[in-house]
């Protein structure tokens, strides 16, 4: 589940026209949303509150052997108005999911930013500060989040904590967005690590497709059905002087598609000789099925790793046992554009090859998001149960 | 004597290496591995080679049939190799994410992707130079401790050798683990690969090692059939404070119940290993305890406050004032003997002889030994300020290296005489006690005047030929000796005073074995002139603990006391006896050779 601070974040983001997605680095992110999410452990209690659209404060409690917690604030230049309290919010937004990549846009102008008042600009660029304390261990987190232009977007965060070396580390991002592809250059203090992340996306290119306005001429469905980018990234530490490559593609379909939406990806370390396939689809419009290989050439080491997402929805008939997902029956193509706010619940599931099961239950009870979850490792019977945690969340 | 050191049936016991190859595994799992290391180490292949170290024998403090102690100096440049398998990341982007914040991380796409890969480790051509602690007892096994950091230099052969960077660090990680391992684990693995070689109560002795992983100081010294009365030795030590503190609290802690001490006390007993270990200036006061600083100062003072003493006690002092200005503890170790020796009181007659005097009776053997070379090379000065205030130490080393035997046998007699039952002695009173009874004693015998301190000089020469072993010709004094001395305690004179106190043991892990080192902290405050004093004291700790602190109160103290007192009045008249007869015989002897005699004589004529 997304913190609430994350899903402020996202909101900023929504506000700002940015698009998180149009990223090398949340390339595989529908894969890591299905395979890789996180089960709470211990019992974690948040209570948030967005006092005002700019304000936010967020106190959590977590309780596992020992009581930690951590209180957080955020501020943004932005008021967010369309951000929703814990009973309201579409779980669609709150969860991490398959992501329904939406057509590239073509951004903004500069000048479309451009506030002129009595010929005089006051327009600002739109700024989020966000600062978050865990109180027994003493780590500070700060983010610095500025829209610099259209195209642009810094990010500055850091850590601080005494255990850390140095006592903490700062990473700035600088993010840059054209729609047809986008470019980010990262630095981290920590071993002085130098990024380029880039991704590209053929086909469509939005800047050239505005002479035609998509209501004139019909787009031939076909065309725009999906998309396919490719990107690539290099690290390289400077202090320890050892460095990171790999590409990486990806193939999505496009809400346009008439078919089962499906994404995917192919990434390749070529230094390693890491290979990593994954597929995700949508089968129906509350289940979704993925599966994730991994290969490396080099020490013939591979991984599977099959996992699914089920939504629940308001029993509106046709599906009796929706809880049980694998008896889960599709009520059938709806038609489009129908509210999510019908859905109570999402069941995750993994399972890897090694018979280490993960699942997960988010859901709203009354005002309450709540996740449950449990790691399950089948080859030890006598203690299979690795761990069992409950999150709730309250939002105001 | 020669020692024979077999190293091939060492190697040849098949059942060997599969122990060692376990011990050492676990060893090398127990503490926390570096983020590169994904998988437990094994340690797949281990052979010592055929090439023996190269030990080279500095100090034997403790020799019988079942126990033994030493100072070696060890190199070793064989060709032992070690084979280790692990799995190893070889991504360097992943172990430095594994460390890393997430908030922070760069949350590279593919880059990071893991790759483990099996890796095989070879470590040969190990260089080791260091000095090693063998302590070995037949109930308690083998303790061997590097005093330093033996390890300098080794090759490390990895699956990873064309990368350079994976094989700087590799080394340099493994020569890290590895020094650990030399200072703190083979201690640990070669204990208990010796109790399990010994088989002998090994239960016991490992439960023993459980609850207290270092046997104690006395106990090991003085044999298994003290071990009863060892913890209230070491009260007594403690008490009397000159031995270093925090061994004996460890020792203290394995033996007297725990809660003994209250956590105040233990908090200010750290405190004071703190000091030591930080060069603090701070030591806390620590109540019923007299410092050996304090104990020297007392020692320093008491000729004054007690004329009557002056000549017993002002050797030791003059001696301390030379010999060791940067080693106190010496002092307190040379006062508590004069003390504590039962012939304490036999040489009050000059200056330098009450340096043999207040050794006992073996120091007269030493004192003739210093003579002989002073007759021989020297015929000018005054050899009792010669002897007293600058001894080379390479001559007393030299000399105690000869008679280290004599002096074991004699100590051994004195453990057998004097073991009856001893409580605890009560601090300060007894050296107050024994002090008396050695003022009492002690202006009897010293007709004080340098002739009659030449006389008894030959007269010492004469009683000991008879009396003791005579005077080993033979201890050919090795010369490389002192330097080899001086090569252990070359940074005690850096020290500070508190921390000479107690040399050394901080470096060492004493959470283990303090117990066990706390015998090798004796030597080593006695490199020259002492160590056999030294290993008198730990021959006969009782006979140590007494004296120094000693306590009248108990009948058996009474007793011994009695004994003592019987045996000094004898030997008193035995040393009367020769005196005179000395004295008859250097008088002919002048007469006879009028033309050269000794300095010392000629100046006090």
């Amino acid at each position: 589940m997304l913190g609430f601070m994350d899903y402020v974040q996202k909101s900023f983001y929504r506000a700002t026209k940015w698009d998180e997605d149009n990223s090398y680095a949340n390339l595989n992110a529908t894969a890591r949303a299905l395979l890789d999410f996180q089960t709470p452990k211990g019992l974690k209690l948040n209570i948030s509150s967005l006092s005002s659209p700019n304000f936010a404060t967020s106190y959590g409690l977590a309780s596992l052997g020992v009581v930690d917690g951590s209180v957080s604030y955020l501020y943004s230049s932005r008021a967010l108005d369309n951000v929703r309290n814990s009973g309201d919010v579409e779980l669609k937004d709150a969860i991490f999911g398959y992501r329904d990549l939406k057509e590239i846009t073509k951004p903004d102008a500069p000048r479309d930013w451009e506030i002129w008042q009595g010929g005089v600009r006051v327009d600002r660029r739109d700024t989020l500060l966000y600062g978050r304390m865990y109180l027994p261990a003493s780590t500070l987190e700060a983010l610095y989040l500025r829209r610099l232009a259209p195209t642009r977007q810094l990010k500055i965060s850091a850590v601080s904590n005494s255990r850390l070396p140095n006592g903490g580390t700062i990473l700035a991002l600088l993010q840059q967005d054209n729609g047809k592809f986008s470019s980010e250059y990262l630095y981290s203090t920590d071993v002085a690590l130098i990024g380029i992340r880039g991704l590209y996306n053929f086909g469509f290119d939005p800047r050239k497709a505005l002479p035609h306005n998509t209501s004139n001429i019909p787009v031939d469905s076909r065309k725009i059905a999906g998309r396919f980018s490719a990107g690539a990234e290099l690290y390289w530490g400077l202090l320890n002087k050892s460095g990171g490559v790999s590409t990486g593609f990806r193939y999505t379909t496009l809400p346009s598609n008439t078919g089962s939406p499906l994404t995917m990806t192919l990434t390749i370390n070529p230094i390693i000789g890491h290979f990593q396939a994954a597929y995700a689809i949508k089968a129906g419009k509350g289940a979704v099925f993925c599966s994730r290989y991994d290969f490396n050439i080099y020490s013939y080491e591979s991984d599977l790793v099959l996992g699914c997402e089920i939504w629940r929805r308001k029993q509106q008939g046709g599906n009796a046992k929706s809880e049980d997902g694998e008896v889960w029956q599709p009520s059938g193509f709806t038609t489009g554009g129908e509210r999510g706010d019908d859905v109570t619940g999402v069941l995750k599931a993994r399972i890897t090859q090694n018979f280490n099961i993960g699942l997960l239950w988010e859901g709203r009870f009354k005002q309450l998001l709540f996740s449950i979850g449990s790691n399950i490792d089948l080859k030890r019977r006598d203690q299979p149960f690795k761990t069992v945690g409950i999150e709730v969340q309250y939002n105001s | 004597m020669a020692f024979n050191f077999n190293w091939s049936p060492l190697t040849a016991d098949p059942e060997f290496y599969s122990r060692a190859r376990d011990l050492l595994t676990a060893a090398l799992n127990k503490s926390p591995k570096p983020p590169i290391i994904v998988a437990d180490i094994l340690v797949t292949e281990l052979n010592l080679g055929t090439t023996p170290p190269d030990l080279e024998i500095l100090e034997i403090g403790d020799l019988a049939d079942d126990r033994f102690r030493g100072i070696f100096k060890m190199e070793y440049s064989g060709d032992a190799y070690l084979t280790l398998q692990t799995k190893v990341q070889a991504n360097p982007l992943n172990t430095y994410l594994s460390t890393a914040p997430s908030f922070t991380s760069p949350q590279p796409l593919a880059a990071s992707a893991p790759l483990t890969i099996p890796l095989q480790i070879t470590l040969s051509n190990f260089r080791l130079s260091g000095f090693v602690i063998l302590v070995f007892s037949k109930a308690k096994g083998v303790t061997l401790v590097f005093r330093n950091d033996p390890l300098e230099s080794l090759v490390v052969s990895s699956t990873f050798d064309s990368i350079p960077f994976i094989k700087d660090y590799l080394q340099k990680e493994i020569e890290k683990q590895l020094r650990n391992l030399f200072q703190e684990e083979l201690p640990a693995i070669i204990h208990r690969l010796s109790l399990r070689w010994w088989g002998q109560d090994y239960d016991s002795a490992s439960s023993n090692t459980l609850r207290s992983p270092m046997p104690q100081n006395p106990t090991l010294n003085s044999g298994p059939s003290l071990s009863a009365k060892s913890s209230f030795e070491n009260l007594g030590e403690q008490a009397e404070g000159g031995g270093s503190p925090q061994q004996q609290t460890f020792s203290f802690n394995n033996d007297l119940e725990s809660d003994t001490l209250s956590s105040k006390s233990l908090l200010r007993l750290a405190t004071l290993t703190d000091s030591q270990r930080t060069l603090s200036l701070f030591t806390p006061t620590i109540r019923e305890a007299i410092y050996r600083a304090w104990a020297t100062t007392s020692e320093r003072s008491d000729p004054t406050s007690t004329p009557s003493s002056t000549s017993g006690t002002h050797s030791s002092t003059t001696y301390s004032m030379d010999g060791n200005g940067a080693r106190p503890g010496l002092v307190a170790m040379a006062s508590s003997l004069s003390i504590s020796s039962p012939s304490g009181g036999l040489g009050p007659n000059g200056r330098p002889v009450t340096r043999s005097s207040t050794l006992g009776k073996k120091k007269k053997t030493r004192v003739v030994n210093l003579r002989r070379k002073k007759d021989t090379s020297t015929s000018d000065g005054d050899t009792n300020s010669v002897a007293g205030s600058s001894v080379p130490e390479s001559i007393t080393s030299s000399m105690e290296v000869g008679y280290e035997d004599k002096e074991n046998v004699e100590a051994n007699e004195a453990i057998n005489t004097n073991i009856p039952e001893i409580k605890i002695p009560p601090p300060s009173l007894a050296i107050n006690d024994r002090r008396g009874e050695y003022v009492d004693v002690s202006p009897l015998r010293s007709p004080t005047g340098r002739d009659t301190f030449l006389a008894t000089r030959t007269v010492h020469h004469a009683g000991s030929e008879t009396k003791v072993p005579p005077t080993p010709s033979t201890p050919p004094p090795p010369q490389q000796t002192p330097q080899q001395q001086h090569i252990i305690y070359p940074s005690e004179k850096g020290m500070p005073f508190h921390s000479s106190e107690y040399p050394r043991e901080n470096s060492t892990p004493a959470s283990l074995f303090s117990g066990q080192y706390s015998p090798h902290y004796q030597p080593q405050l006695s490199p020259g002139h002492h160590s056999s004093a030294s290993s008198v004291s730990m021959e006969n700790p009782f006979l140590e603990s007494r004296g120094r602190t000693g306590s009248s109160s108990s009948i058996a103290e009474k007793a011994w006391m009695m004994k003592m007192a019987g045996e000094m009045a004898r030997r008193w008249g035995e040393e009367r006896l020769r005196r005179e007869k000395a004295e008859e015989l250097l008088d002919e002897r002048r007469r006879r050779d009028g033309s050269s005699p000794p300095p010392a004589y000629h100046h006090s004529q």
